[in-house]
């Protein structure tokens, strides 16, 4: 009789301790963080290589480096762009990690690394005010021209529904009149928050590069 | 699932089959009993997913046709995270005679979340996910069933106070879906999180079982049930605040919810006439 008292209480208490375990489980909140990864690939040098579509033997390269990207000094002795006025040029941007090991001999191309990560990259355009005050960039949809110094339209576009622009291909129209001005490029990673516009996520490289518009260029 | 029913059937059939000639050898001390009976049992114990629905794997593979190309994911969809969990119900099984019966159940079954971690590093990775600093996922809801099951039951005599039950039953599962929420930093910058919703559907389901009963008294009675359970339910999966093409990402699940559960039945056991 006591023994089947004991098996009795036993099998109560498994029990009841299997429903407190389905219980306890119900209220865990389980979280799980894929912690912070070193070593990003740098991104040292934006280049820009611009040719006109009428005259193909018209193409500029402009290159922005900064070797330490942690604060270190920028090269912008070849950051700088010479543009026809009323022109049509295909710019091309060309990303590159130029603090290569010494071992290497080339340079390691970080476009086609942008390129596959395109659904949530942009990159964007615009006057940096603070030298040219009249300088204006624009970058607007395709169809329209504005009255602009430089209208930038992006040629590429991603794999999202409904496609979004990229920006590593670009027509760039230049205006009328002579004028000069700095163009800023930013890369935005933009992770799951890419949604056309520049704003949101965070800055991958920010570069600039002055541009002179001339009708008779040299 | 009417393959798989068929031949839990045929199973159950050859089951019945070889209890019933032991059952008629060794009998005696039972026929003193009464029929019908009624077997109340309250039931609990573990509950270990198995198949697709217990994976934990983020992708297969990945493939690139030329450098530049968006990389081809193979994510593995299938995968259903589910971990062991718990089930607890109420179960009766009306005795005819002394062999056959019906059983019905009422459960409640939940599975813990396996593999996050797998999540987390997918979708922080690239190919794969969204190429980040770091990714924060957590489980949303839990992935569980309430079943309403009824079917035939036979039972067998091993001794005095030893029976051996089987058991086949059939019937309605309403199934949820874990989904979960998933917050991307990067650069600093913490995005906005998304997440995949909790889902659920109804389904037809199943379990089939053993189970070896003890008699302590003539109304008490304690019993180790091993049961296959196996349902299909076929979720529609929502996922919100979801912008960007990158990352698993799953709009449907319709892979089977299966596995064991091993349990512990105290019975109270009475006569009815």
């Amino acid at each position: 009789m006591k023994r089947n008292k004991s098996v009795i209480a036993v099998s109560a208490i498994i029990i009841a301790g299997s429903y407190m375990m389905l219980w306890s489980s119900c209220n865990k909140k389980a979280e799980y963080t894929a912690p912070i990864v070193p070593g990003n690939e740098p991104i040292t040098t934006l280049r820009l290589i611009a040719q006109n579509i009428n005259e193909p033997s018209d193409i500029d390269t402009g290159i922005w480096t900064q070797l330490n990207t942690n604060g270190g000094p920028i090269d912008f002795s070849k950051a700088h762009l010479t543009l026809k006025t009323n022109a049509s040029y295909r710019m091309y941007v060309d990303l590159l990690d130029l603090d290569f090991p010494v071992s290497t001999d080339t340079p390691y191309f970080v476009t086609p690394l942008i390129e596959a990560r395109k659904n949530f990259h942009l990159l964007c355009f615009q006057a940096d005010a603070s030298f040219f005050g009249n300088f204006a960039v624009e970058t607007p949809a395709w169809g329209p021209t504005t009255a602009a110094a430089l209208n930038i339209y992006r040629e590429d576009s991603d794999a999202n529904t409904p496609p979004l622009a990229v920006g590593l291909i670009d027509s760039v129209v230049t205006g009328s009149d002579s004028s000069s001005g700095i163009l800023d490029i930013t890369l935005h990673h933009q992770p799951n928050v890419k949604n056309g516009t520049c704003p949101p996520g965070s800055i991958d490289i920010e570069a600039t590069d002055t541009i002179y518009i001339s009708p008779n260029k040299r | 699932m009417r393959k798989q029913l068929s031949k839990i059937y045929l199973l159950s059939a050859a089951i019945c089959f070889v209890a019933t000639s032991r059952g008629f050898a060794q009998e005696p001390d039972k026929k003193t009993r009464d029929y019908p009976r009624l077997m109340i049992g309250v039931t609990g114990g573990v509950s270990i997913p198995m198949g697709k629905f217990a994976q934990t794997i983020y992708s297969n593979d990945a493939t690139t046709s030329s450098a530049g190309a968006v990389p081809t994911v193979n994510y593995n969809t299938g995968s259903g995270f589910a971990g062991t969990g718990g089930n607890g119900g109420i179960t009766a099984t009306y005795l005819i005679n002394k062999h056959w019966g019906i059983a019905e159940l009422f459960s409640y079954q939940q599975f813990s979340f396996a593999g996050g971690q797998n999540m987390a590093y997918g979708m922080q990775a690239f190919p794969g996910g969204f190429d980040v600093d770091s990714v924060t996922f957590q489980v949303r809801g839990n992935s569980h069933t309430f079943n309403i099951l009824i079917g035939p039951a036979y039972t067998m005599s091993l001794a005095k106070k030893l029976d051996l039950d089987f058991r086949l039953l059939v019937g309605f599962v309403n199934a949820n879906l874990a989904g979960n929420n998933i917050t991307l930093t990067d650069g600093g910058v913490t995005d906005p999180t998304f997440y995949q919703a909790v889902s659920w559907a109804n389904s037809f389901g199943g379990q089939l079982g053993a189970a070896v009963r003890y008699s302590i008294s003539d109304h008490i009675g304690v019993a180790l049930n091993a049961d296959f359970f196996y349902s299909k339910p076929d979720f529609e999966v929502n996922n919100i605040n979801r912008n960007n093409a990158a990352g698993r990402e799953i709009f449907s699940y319709n892979e089977p919810i299966e596995g064991i559960n091993a349990n512990l039945t105290l019975y109270y056991m009475l006569q009815l006439h």
